[in-house]
């Protein structure tokens, strides 16, 4: 039985997504850590959706020591 | 596509601040109440940060410590020493910050529908963005937006560095339930973020 690609790619994206913030933290097993890796290679959307998280997460761990961020985000400094 | 996913990982050094809390928890269960406020001065600055970030609230997060320290006074003989003296300290703050507020209905991010959406790219941003106060700001702000759940996840184990099992031993659930938890709040907050640029940052 042939899979329809755009379904079966869908579905890995999926799978990719649930698995991003234990990728993330390094906590994935080997096979699903290359499964993840291999993905976001090549899916664009995965990929950035990877890079952006990860970012995001890069900042949470930062705002320990930054405890008054928030004002820096509001007034004029915005563009 | 030129992106490298081992980029992505992220060095997360933890420290151990646990000194002599079990020499303490010792004589403040036999009834030592000057050992229980060291415990009790060691930790409340981390327990009053943590629930500022919950009830987003400085009076509120004042009160919930207060009512924290007053249980865990009143209870440290039940603490069986299954997790730190910090951890326990910490679900019984979550639990006080959680009567306080206004129960919201749990809100879940279906991964599926944005499957197939456009993912915005900050990546064409250099990274001193990511870096800055402003971003910081940013992320602060979109922590406020979450549902109490996904911001509690996050703060245990983003912000304040807790482990998996210490995070969700301070929450009381399952690992597995805790790791869906957090997945899905950073999900959230991610996805916050993605509407403070498309508003026009400019880095």
């Amino acid at each position: 039985m042939r899979l329809n690609p755009i379904k079966r790619h869908r579905e890995h994206c999926h799978e990719t997504r649930e698995l991003m913030s234990e990728y993330i933290d390094g906590e994935l097993a080997e096979g699903e850590r290359t499964a993840v890796a291999r993905h976001v290679r090549w899916c664009p959307s995965c990929g950035r959706m990877l890079q952006n998280l990860s970012r995001t997460v890069s900042g949470l761990r930062r705002l320990r020591d930054e405890p008054d961020a928030k004002a820096a985000s509001s007034g004029s400094e915005r563009a | 596509m030129e992106h490298d996913p081992e980029d992505t990982r992220i060095e997360d050094p933890r420290q151990d601040h646990e000194v002599d809390d079990e020499r303490l928890v010792t004589r403040a269960q036999a009834g030592d109440q000057r050992a229980f406020n060291q415990l009790a001065e060691r930790h409340s600055s981390m327990l009053r940060r943590v629930l500022f970030r919950i009830v987003k609230d400085c009076d509120a997060a004042w009160d919930a410590v207060q009512e924290a320290l007053i249980s865990a006074w009143r209870n440290i003989g039940r603490f069986e020493r299954r997790s730190k003296f910090s951890t326990w300290l910490t679900r019984i703050g979550i639990n006080e910050a959680y009567r306080g507020i206004r129960k919201r209905q749990h809100e879940t991010v279906a991964l599926d529908d944005l499957v197939g959406e456009r993912v915005p790219d900050w990546g064409a941003r250099p990274d001193e963005v990511f870096e800055s106060r402003e971003f910081l700001g940013a992320v602060s702000e979109g922590l406020d937006a979450l549902s109490e759940d996904y911001r509690t996840a996050v703060v245990l184990r983003d912000v304040e560095g807790l482990s998996t099992k210490e995070a969700a031993a301070a929450v009381g659930v399952e690992e597995r339930a805790f790791k869906s938890r957090l997945h899905r709040g950073r999900m959230a907050l991610r996805a916050e973020l993605d509407g403070y640029f498309a508003e026009g940052y400019v880095g």
